[in-house]
């Protein structure tokens, strides 16, 4: 027995030997990313013995001014030319299923936010990008575990991970530092003003830094209407800012069967709080999205503002804003969670390219994917003030141009402190529904319809049927990828 | 040699016309085009429709050939889901009050322009305006106008003296209010242009009959003109009341549905639940549903309206 | 003739008010295309140009990306592609809308003719038809997909050429015309039951025949119905959006997706450039519009001349 293995095992040995140098010959030659995936495109155009090939990009239109340069770019070192189609992003999933649907392969490459990935993948219209990347060996081991969970699904590789949006945490400098307003914070809560460690902080922050048109605030006479606080309430935005609060309590949404954790006192909890700083919030903002948050913040009318990162350089930055050089960047605050101080930020969009199934050149598609992501493309992308990529690896911290680009070189490492802990938002098939279920609850919630208590009530439930129909089973596999992937980081209920 | 080709020719074109002429060709070709073209087009997605309400399918669980098959499931699941009971609800009372003002406005408006007078045509170039533009137009602009501080704000403002802040699209009731104004605004001219060319049509024998008999203007109007109406007034009803209830565009654009679920519509349950959800299935069924619902109610208010235009015709020698 | 003269002023007093209904969403349309960011939405509202506020062409230059307006200068290749985008965008819609609601018109013209005339399809058949509308189309949206899709397969294999639908025009004129026809027919019946069959008995004891019957005595009378219903048609093809979305692009693309696009450009609305565009792309309506009207009001006049 023994030696009949030992020759089988013998046999094995020589077999992998042989293959083994043979598979590791396969990785693509090139110093950096960049170039292994210019090369790697180039010797696929070999192989098909063509000069020039064509696909196609199925794009956010928000990318329409940024991204040419870059695919002109490469089509001068590759010969592969990228046509971008436009659609706006509440169109894309609808056009990614469609396809699923109709197969028509038109499209290469699919380009929408993160949280799509789950059901592109389920959906069978993207393809796994494991075995071209042992090839290619692109580098994200320096990005933060949490951001880095999201371009795996399952346990296999689908995308790379191009833009950090962790949310922000900005207050007015200039508020918090009149010395008369520090005395008086300092004498009413015990502590100097400036970036909080808790939510309830930022809720003494912003009950106190407010007032009206008019009134002598603290030795400076109020030109308009101070709101203490702005964050986003409005329908397809609120439940976004409520997952990351959620996972500052360092609680899992769903234990290991998929039961919601979401209505236990840390759900009614989170709700409670968000509820409570409504009260600071111009009432407007049940119906702002970003077009409406951003400018009233950049024309002076709030302290504080909880949102995407890029507020910073467009406080600092765009046409009209009048508190340029005035803002102060904090790490998301947290909870306090057994005495330790748990911060949570959540990465509430970003973007994702996938590659499709039923494209005629995967390979084709996926370096350039790989050129674009590395960490040199990749930079100059975040650094590039018409695109809306975000800083998200430390790499970017140094780079003089991303500080440039929102005018303040502390931001810069702050958003980085915020990418290492900023949770996915639920990287599940169907996620959309859990969402949908809890942005109408929470709705109800903010408008004061009914209590914290009953709205997560509501959506547990909602979400029970929901992970039933779609099958409890695949749901719990799926689950545990995501938790044992560190995406969460330490939080507890599993 | 010429004259023998031209008798043959024209011998032919004789045959053709004769052959059109004959009632039994005269009275099935139109059908057929139309026929072929609905069949050909439209019959198969329909029951490709009803086949798929009848499966277990999301786009994320593989094609649908391979979907496991549900029944009744999906219906029994609409028929107890409260979003879709209460998406129902919402869709009949925009509907309602929808049609309603925009069959009195047009009339209204109707009656004033019917006939001839200075500055007619000025009128009726701007009344049309509104229905011509793309709904998406009309959702941005809408959107700007009821921005808590946009013009329509401000105009209450001056006209009631106070500081008018209403929350037009992120207050549940105002929002409701607002879906239907836009789509008034934007629908009235199609009721309008309907009502003008059923008034200008009406023969003016029967009016000319009653005044002479001593009837007043009010009683010529009630007993002569808008019973000849009915039929123009049905369509009226009809094509506005089937393009209401499948409202989309606006509460779409205006607040994507909310504030929570105030302004969606059907056609908006149905759209999240298809290509955002992807539960097809599910949307089908309840799609299939709202067909039958639709169907009940427009054919009821048909059969209403034609039973009184029925009965008059029989009072009238 | 004073009581004429008061109720002509309550007329135009009346008429006037949703003159100012109808244009005032315009108006502030226009006006909110040629203002900065900072005026869109302030408070109080700015209303008059150069007074309140200044005016600026920022809006156009961005959506047509003349000059560019970032700091990052000129981006030659989008400035091209987006011009080009916008008028591929209406140059299709006017070609597949014009086609469809004429072709539309005229099919559904006469078959409506035959069902009043000869009771063509049975008693029922309007009604039946009729519920082709009835269905929501989101939903029929992906099984038209399926079946639009997979017809060059099905055509292919009955030996035929190879046809394709999917986003072509004429798959989406052929949809465009067979979704219009229950209106048509519905539309054109009631205005064609309103003939009085006498005046055609008359026509054909006289000795005309069938087609110049309908030519000189029915048309004329349905001329002003014809001419709302072809209005209505093609407007309701020009704003389809939803199958449009599902069934077409990029070889065709129609304004309602094409201008879908912009709206969803920022996470929400940019009130400027939406402004900007909504204003080019109602001009040729507004138009339109007055071209239709002078027709309209021919179509009535010559009715009642008749009579």
């Amino acid at each position: 027995m023994m030696r009949r293995l030992g020759i089988a095992g013998m046999i094995a040995t020589l077999v992998l030997l042989a293959v083994g140098p043979a598979r590791a010959a396969d990785v693509v030659p090139g110093a950096t990313v960049e170039e292994r995936a210019v090369n790697g495109a180039k010797a696929y155009l070999k192989k098909l013995g063509v000069e020039k090939l064509d696909l196609t990009m199925m794009m956010v239109s928000l990318f329409a001014k940024a991204q040419p340069k870059y695919l002109d770019e490469w089509e001068k070192l590759t010969g592969i030319r990228i046509k971008t189609i436009e659609y706006g992003y509440t169109e894309i999933p609808a056009k990614i299923m469609a396809d699923a649907v109709a197969k028509t392969g038109q499209y290469d490459i699919y380009n929408h936010q993160m949280y799509m990935l789950p059901d592109a993948v389920e959906a069978g219209v993207v393809i796994p990008l494991d075995d071209f990347a042992a090839r290619g060996q692109p580098y994200f081991d320096d990005i933060p575990k949490t951001l880095r969970s999201e371009m795996y699904y399952k346990g296999k590789l689908y995308t790379f991970f191009t833009d950090g949006d962790q949310t922000v945490l900005a207050l007015r400098k200039d508020l918090v530092e009149l010395p008369q307003a520090r005395a008086a914070f300092k004498a009413k809560f015990g502590r100097e003003p400036g970036c909080p460690d808790t939510w309830k902080q930022w809720e003494e922050l912003a009950s106190f830094f407010n007032g009206k048109k008019g009134q002598n605030f603290y030795g400076i006479t109020l030109e308009k209407d101070l709101y203490g606080a702005q964050e986003y309430r409005a329908r397809e935005f609120g439940y976004r800012w409520w997952q990351g609060r959620f996972s500052s309590k360092n609680k899992l949404m769903f234990d290991r069967n998929m039961k919601p954790l979401i209505d236990g006192p840390e759900g009614i909890e989170t709700t409670r709080e968000m509820v409570s700083l409504t009260k600071y919030m111009p009432q407007d903002v049940f119906g702002w999205g970003t077009p409406q948050n951003y400018p009233f913040f950049a024309q002076g009318n709030s302290f504080s503002i909880s949102t995407f990162p890029s507020i910073v350089g467009y406080a600092n930055k765009a046409q009209g804003t009048v508190i340029s050089g005035k803002i102060l960047p904090c790490v998301v605050p947290g909870s306090v969670v057994k005495g330790k101080l748990v911060r949570r930020s959540v990465q509430p969009a970003g973007t994702n390219y996938m590659v499709s199934k039923y494209s005629k050149h995967p390979e084709a598609a996926y370096w350039f994917l790989q050129w674009f992501t590395g960490p040199e493309m990749g930079n100059r992308a975040v650094a590039d003030p018409d695109g809306f990529w975000d800083p998200f690896r430390p790499s970017q911290g140094k780079d003089p141009k991303i500080a440039e680009k929102y005018g303040s070189k502390d931001f810069v490492t702050i958003t980085l402190e915020n990418a290492r802990i900023a949770v996915p938002m639920i990287p599940l098939q169907g996620n959309r529904e859990y969402f949908d279920a809890l942005d109408v609850n929470l709705q109800e919630a903010f408008h004061g319809r009914i209590a914290p208590e009953e709205a997560m009530k509501r959506t547990a439930r909602q979400w029970e049927k929901i992970t039933d129909d779609i099958g409890r089973k695949r749901q719990i596999e799926a689950w545990k990828y995501v938790v044992e992937s560190g995406a969460y980081l330490d939080a507890e209920g599993f | 040699m010429a004259p023998t080709s031209t008798p043959k020719d024209s011998e032919l074109r004789v045959t053709l016309r004769q052959w059109l002429e004959r009632e039994s060709v005269f009275r099935v070709l139109p059908l057929l085009p139309v026929q072929l073209l609905i069949l050909s087009l439209l019959a198969v997605p329909f029951l490709l429709t009803i086949y798929i309400s009848l499966l277990r399918w999301r786009i994320t669980r593989g094609f649908w050939t391979a979907a496991p098959w549900g029944g009744v499931t999906n219906f029994v699941e609409a028929l107890t889901d409260e979003d879709f009971l209460y998406a129902v609800l919402r869709t009949f009372v925009f509907a309602g009050f929808a049609v309603a003002f925009e069959l009195l406005i047009g009339f209204g408006l109707a009656l004033l322009t019917y006939r001839e007078f200075r500055g007619r045509r000025v009128y009726l170039t701007v009344f049309l305006i509104p229905m011509m533009i793309i709904p998406v137009v009309v959702g941005y602009d809408f959107s700007m106008l009821l921005v808590d501080t946009g013009p329509l704000n401000s105009v209450l403002s001056v006209l009631t003296g106070q500081d008018v802040r209403i929350r037009w699209m992120s207050d549940y009731r105002t929002a409701q209010v607002a879906v239907v104004l836009a789509d008034i605004w934007q629908w009235t001219p199609l009721t309008f242009l309907i009502f003008v060319s059923g008034l200008s049509a009406l023969p003016p024998e029967p009016i000319k009959a009653a005044r002479v008999m001593g009837a007043t203007r009010g009683q010529v109007f009630r007993h002569v003109q808008l019973p000849l109406l009915k039929p123009v007034i049905v369509i009226a009803v009809v094509i506005r009341a089937m393009e209401a209830l499948k409202i989309f565009d606006m509460p779409m654009l205006l607040t994507q549905g909310g504030p929570g679920n105030a302004t969606e519509t059907l056609s908006i349950f149905l759209w999240r639940n298809a290509w955002v959800f992807n539960k097809i299935s599910y949307a089908a069924a309840a799609s299939l549903l709202v067909l039958v619902l639709f169907s009940g109610v427009i054919f009821l208010s048909i059969w209403l309206l034609k039973r009184e235009r029925a009965q008059l015709e029989e009072v009238r020698p | 003739m004073r009581r004429g003269r008061v109720a002509a002023g309550l007329r135009h007093a009346v008429l006037g008010a949703w003159v100012l209904v109808v244009l005032f969403p315009v108006f502030w349309m226009v006006l909110t295309s040629f203002k900065d960011a900072g005026d869109w939405v302030s408070w109080p509202t700015r209303w008059a140009p150069f007074v309140d506020f200044e005016p600026t062409l920022l809006n156009y230059r961005q959506i047509f990306y003349i000059g560019g307006t970032t700091q990052s200068g000129e981006l030659r290749r989008e400035a091209a592609e987006q011009a080009y985008v916008i008028w591929k965008g209406m140059a299709d819609s006017v070609v597949i809308v014009t086609i469809a609601s004429v072709a539309s018109l005229l099919l559904g013209s006469a078959l409506a003719y035959a069902i009043s005339r000869f009771g063509t399809g049975g008693r029922n058949y309007p009604y039946t038809i009729l519920t082709i509308r009835m269905l929501p189309p989101i939903v029929v949206a992906i099984p038209m997909l399926i079946y639009y899709t997979s017809i060059p397969e099905l055509f292919a294999n009955l030996g035929g050429a190879r046809v394709e639908f999917f986003d072509t025009y004429s798959g989406l004129i052929l949809l465009y015309i067979a979704t219009t026809l229950p209106y048509v027919i519905w539309m054109m019946l009631a205005f064609i039951d309103e003939v009085p069959r006498e005046l055609e008995h008359a026509a054909r004891l006289m000795g005309a025949g069938r087609l110049s019957t309908i030519g000189k005595v029915v048309f004329p009378l349905v001329a002003s119905g014809m001419t709302v219903t072809l209005l209505f048609v093609f407007i309701l093809n020009w704003s389809e959006f939803l199958l449009a979305l599902t069934l077409s692009q990029p070889k065709v693309l129609t304004l309602p997706v094409l201008l879908n696009k912009f709206q969803s450009a920022v996470e929400g609305r940019l009130y400027g450039p939406q402004a900007a565009i909504g204003t080019v792309v109602t001009i040729p309506v507004v138009i339109l519009g007055f071209l239709i009207q002078k027709h309209l009001v021919k179509g009535f006049s010559f009715g009642m001349i008749r009579r």
